[in-house]
């Protein structure tokens, strides 16, 4: 097991989370490393700060200098490694860590994000400045902000995968967020649980290759989706024993809606679809849609899937 | 191979009914806040020739985002590739599509755009395809409804192909 040493944080303009970082990092005895500490470091290495804060500033407004670029990452990725031997737990704001530090196991990324609304009023709480001036501020900074993840990384930092944790600072107090990441600190282990230990849902036994596609399509537009989860009676016998009943494929719970594919050609699927009839006159309420054939192949072609039986 | 099948709609049927559909946008968004919303690339065609129908006031912007299949690795989830500029808070949306066919695209979109809190979010689509409709979404404008064909031109594409056709046609591959 690999104890968790860096802990980076990529959070919005307009949120009070680097004074939540601080606290929790006096708790725990933790390093902050930041754009002016890492720039301290820099200096005292010889390095000439101003042209890194201009180099900076150019990276903000998209100017793509891949020898800086990769002096810059190494740059950071060297002091906190330096930081990291020291024994202490480091906390990152910002610079990339998410990226930077990606695939270490001793890390863990947290993006701390808040509705607009919260950043205007934190930002007008704080700094008393007018709403139209704390709005004006946040655009620009969420501007430049991309632009510059934009030409470091050519990824932009709103991809939840490069996250263990994204909070909302909306929801939560400051107590309950250093609860939450000290609690991260206190496993003191960066593990990787097996799908068994998490007590994740196995992966379904799709009935061929299309539906396991057409499951991926669904969640990849974040459509909540699941396989088989329930068989529909459709005739009896004078026992009350179920003769004939009909599972469709999927089940979409946010539609409320039921979808059965089959690339069977409608010539040879008169049982299903005398299935699907009797499914709708003893269940009227159920929503279901078929998608079968030519037009099935059709769709999953859309989405650039042929060719699979 | 594929090749320019059957024309389903020509350039004066297009311009035709885009005229028709600017003039009761018009009507409709009389002293609303319109934020057009084009979604990239299909719908520029489309947006650019509708908004020349459009007698309001209104702004345009543009959003872009990643579709299933459009890159190599399909294991992550969708995501907006290009976001709107402006602030839709309190503002009237109108989406612009140039085909509106599963829905999928589109209902992560409206989500996404729902909890930014504008006023009222609304869809325009030049072409709507509700045969291979999976997701039931409203379509407040469209310009013309089809079969389950796939169809290229003005906006739509075939791998990057055709979408300077001035008419709309099916696409048949050989």
């Amino acid at each position: 097991m690999v104890k968790i040493r860096l802990i980076t944080i990529s959070r919005d303009f307009g949120t009070d989370i680097d004074e939540i970082i601080n606290k929790i990092s006096k708790k725990v005895y933790g390093e902050i490393l930041d754009r002016k500490r890492i720039h301290e470091e820099l200096a005292l290495e010889g390095y000439d700060v101003q042209e890194l804060e201009n180099k900076e500033k150019e990276l903000e407004k998209g100017v793509r200098d891949p020898n800086f670029i990769e002096t810059y990452k190494e740059h950071v990725r060297r002091i906190v490694k330096k930081y990291i031997e020291k024994d202490s737990i480091i906390f990152l704001l910002g610079r990339g860590g998410q990226f930077l530090f990606k695939d270490e196991n001793y890390s863990f990324h947290i993006n701390v994000i808040a509705p607009l609304s919260y950043r205007i009023k934190f930002l007008t709480n704080k700094f008393l400045l007018s709403e139209e001036k704390a709005l004006e501020l946040i655009r620009e900074k969420d501007f430049s902000r991309e632009i510059f993840y934009n030409t470091l990384f050519l990824n932009s930092w709103k991809d939840p995968s490069l996250y263990h944790l994204i909070i909302d600072r909306s929801f939560f107090t400051a107590e309950e967020i250093e609860a939450i990441i000290e609690k991260v600190i206190e496993r003191q282990e960066s593990k990787i649980y097996t799908p068994e230990q998490l007590s994740l849902p196995q992966k379904p036994k799709f009935a061929n290759k299309t539906e396991e596609e057409f499951a991926k399509i669904l969640t990849f537009y974040q459509i909540r989706w699941e396989y088989e989860p329930r068989t529909f009676p459709l005739e009896w016998d004078n026992d009350g024993n179920v003769v004939e009943s009909f599972t469709p494929d999927f089940y979409l719970p946010d539609f409320d809606l039921y979808i059965e594919l089959t690339l069977q050609r409608p010539r040879v699927m008169g049982e299903k679809l005398k299935k699907i009839k009797k499914l709708k006159n003893l269940y009227p309420d159920i929503k279901i849609k078929l998608f079968y054939g030519k037009e099935y192949e059709k769709l999953l072609s859309k989405y650039g899937i042929k060719e699979i039986k | 191979m594929e090749k320019i099948g059957k024309i389903l709609f020509t350039k004066e049927d297009i311009e035709k009914r885009i005229k028709e559909l600017g003039e009761e946008i018009s009507l409709d968004y009389k002293d609303k806040d319109l934020i057009l919303a084009c979604v990239l690339k299909g719908a520029v065609y489309f947006t650019v020739d509708l908004t020349r129908n459009i007698k309001i006031p209104f702004i345009l912007d543009f959003i872009s985002i990643l579709s299933y299949g459009s890159s190599k690795n399909n294991q992550g989830i969708v995501r907006i590739t290009k976001d709107l500029d402006i602030n839709i808070l309190g503002k009237d949306v109108l989406i612009i599509e140039d085909i509106v066919d599963t829905g999928l695209t589109l209902s992560y979109l409206i989500r996404n755009l729902q909890t930014r809190n504008p006023r009222s979010i609304k869809v325009c689509t030049l072409l709507d395809c509700p045969g291979r409709r999976i997701i039931d979404i409203e379509v407040d404008y469209k310009g013309f409804e089809i079969p389950n064909y796939y169809v290229i031109g003005y906006g739509l594409d075939y791998k990057e192909k055709y979408r300077n056709l001035p008419f709309i046609a099916i696409l048949e591959e050989f």
